[in-house]
């Protein structure tokens, strides 16, 4: 199996260093940006994560962004409904929603507070409803859910995907639904130090975990990222991860190796290689 | 006379699309949007202003401080900001998360004008007492700027209002003040007078009066005319669904709107008291706000659903190289 997409999380990084991430992710080619933390972090507030990702909206042109929202935060379920169409909008159609799953028994009417929003949302007496405007530019926002509380059961309920652990098996999150599954995995570190001599073995255990959870996308979280080297990092997974998360298996070995000399090589410039041939 | 720098923006933004002139949404909170701050900051203006409503069909924003954060990612200096916002709508803590969020991505830039909302659809869909508005208003004011002070930065706090009250308050929490469709050179004497003798600066804040007034300029005068008639008609389309009996009147028989400034403020036509003109009529009909009121600030109402965001941009620049240089030399 070959293919897995590549996304990328800064749990726990302010908004400044997630749009300069963004910026990045934009030039080099990462998939999707994940913005707030599946887990308790700092800022990670619903409306803090909303600002953000409109930050990035207007930073970026064609990385997907992704807003993990808790529901639970300083957004009732009406404004975060208008945040999502005007985030949407403002990406053209970029936005996708991480639904961090809680026990709190008002959750599920929470969610479904939000999504049904956007037809119709009743004034406080019930009495009437208003209109939320503007709406998402996409006809349904993708979503999944997250967390320690997230299951297979409760994606089908809001009819989208889910975000795994590593260890995570297709059984525990029913790889043969037709659902899309996103394997989580956390670096410690500067993301070159992580894969320099190592890219190979790396890239194989990933692809095997997310195969061996049924996942079809890989969102590498680089927890309390450093500003300063954001760039660094992001352009490492996108340059080397990226390519040896989606490329054939028999092309691994070789472009794991190419991939790294690329990235590493001190006087690589975008289209320094082209211009030499 | 204030020392401060004089300053220039444009606002309020986002409110181009209306269900009497629908446009794509995308072009209203994207293209158009970040191309027109782009320019505005290209051109040398300071600061670029959005409005805030709910449930409505003119278009206006809902959130407001989302699409100022889209707004400075995509810009590198101006100040962005909304003016205003509906602060009993939104609530402190959530206002200082997302002001916390901007001010993450470039400190300083973000300009948060408050002010307290009248319609009753908005409050009672948010489920917030409409009756009670001041006093929440009042509350989370406190909030912000006593609990959330840190929270959000070097944020610039402004609130809007016309009212004694009002003016009063903003001193009190060391907030600028951000004004609409104000013309007479007296009062804004008294008000400012008001202000900076109740003034308690907070960190962080550099105190100052913007004002927002309707401008059109142009060397053509049927062109002004036909900006006049677009902004009546912008004017009678509000009051027909958002501000009725509140702050606006419609008289059926002339066709035109009046409104007024606060709940108890005399009524007046915003049309007749706009800028409309050539370069130098406007720069003429302006430069007493600056030389004798005294306002710091000047933001110019220019978007209304008619005007396309080509037109715009062409004000835009029309305004940057013919009007500023004129009203620049005056401070």
């Amino acid at each position: 199996m070959n293919g897995f997409r590549l996304a990328l999380n800064l749990p726990g990084s302010d908004a400044g260093t997630v749009v300069e991430a963004a910026r990045q992710a934009d030039a080099w080619g990462v998939g999707q940006l994940w913005i707030g933390s599946p887990d308790p972090a700092p800022d990670s507030d619903d409306s803090y994560v909303t600002a953000a990702a409109a930050a990035v909206a207007g930073a970026t042109t064609y990385v997907r962004i992704g807003a993990y929202l808790s529901l639970s935060g300083t957004a009732t379920p009406l404004r975060l409904a208008e945040d999502i169409g005007v985030v949407d909008q403002a990406a053209n159609g970029r936005l996708e929603l991480g639904l961090v799953a809680s026990e709190d028994p008002d959750w599920d009417e929470r969610v479904r507070t939000l999504f049904g929003a956007w037809y119709g949302y009743p004034t406080v007496d019930g009495t009437d409803e208003v209109a939320i405007q503007p709406y998402p530019a996409q006809l349904v926002v993708p979503r999944v859910v997250a967390g320690s509380g997230a299951t297979a059961q409760l994606a089908d309920r809001v009819r989208g995907g889910i975000v795994v652990d590593r260890g995570a098996s297709a059984q525990d999150a029913d790889a043969l639904a037709p659902r899309r599954t996103i394997l989580r995995h956390r670096v410690e570190g500067p993301v070159a130090d992580w894969l320099e001599g190592d890219v190979l073995s790396i890239a194989r255990d990933l692809r095997d975990a997310a195969q061996q959870a049924g996942a079809q996308e890989v969102v590498v979280e680089l927890p309390d990222a450093d500003r300063d080297r954001v760039g660094t990092d992001v352009r490492a997974l996108g340059t080397v991860l990226g390519t040896a998360l989606r490329c054939a298996e028999h092309d691994l070995v070789t472009l794991a190796d190419e991939a790294w000399r690329v990235f590493a090589s001190a006087e690589f410039v975008p289209g320094s290689l082209s211009a030499s041939a | 006379m204030s020392d401060n720098p004089l300053e220039f923006g444009i606002g309020p933004a986002t409110i181009e699309s209306s269900y009497y002139y629908p446009k794509a949404w995308a072009s209203v909170y994207r293209d158009d949007l970040l191309e027109e701050v782009q320019l505005a900051e290209r051109l040398g203006y300071e600061t670029y202003w959005l409005a805030e409503h709910h449930h409505a069909y003119s278009g206006y924003v809902p959130s407001s401080m989302q699409a100022a954060a889209a707004c400075i990612a995509a810009t590198d200096e101006i100040s962005v900001g909304p003016g205003v916002m509906l602060l009993p709508l939104q609530g402190a803590a959530r206002t200082a998360e997302m002001a916390a969020a901007i001010d993450a991505v470039s400190p300083g830039r973000l300009r948060m004008a408050m002010g307290m909302g009248y319609a009753e659809r908005e409050f009672d869909a948010g489920g917030v007492e409409r009756k009670r508005r001041g006093r929440i208003f009042e509350e989370d004011l406190v909030q912000l700027t006593r609990d959330h002070l840190e929270r959000i930065g070097a944020t610039e706090v402004w609130v809007g209002g016309h009212a004694d009250k009002a003016i009063q308050r903003a001193a009190r929490f060391g907030c600028s003040l951000y004004f609409t469709n104000q013309w007479e050179i007296d009062w804004h004497k008294r008000v400012r007078e008001m202000w900076e003798a109740a003034l308690q600066p907070l960190p962080n804040q550099k105190p100052r009066i913007g004002l927002l007034n309707p401008i059109w300029v142009s060397h053509d005068k049927k062109d002004v005319e036909r900006a006049r008639r677009r902004l009546t008609e912008n004017f009678v389309h509000y009051t027909h669904y958002m501000a009725k009996d509140i702050y606006m009147e419609f008289d059926p028989d002339s066709g035109n709107v009046q409104i007024r400034a606060s709940p108890d403020g005399p009524l007046f036509d915003p049309v007749a008291s706009g800028a409309f003109g050539t370069p130098e009529e406007v720069v003429e009909q302006l430069a007493p706000l600056i030389t004798e009121a005294g306002v710091d600030g000047m933001y110019f109402y220019i978007h209304t659903p008619a005007v396309d965001g080509a037109e715009m941009k062409e004000q835009i620049t029309l305004i940057a190289e013919e009007v500023l240089p004129g009203l620049r030399s005056l401070r």
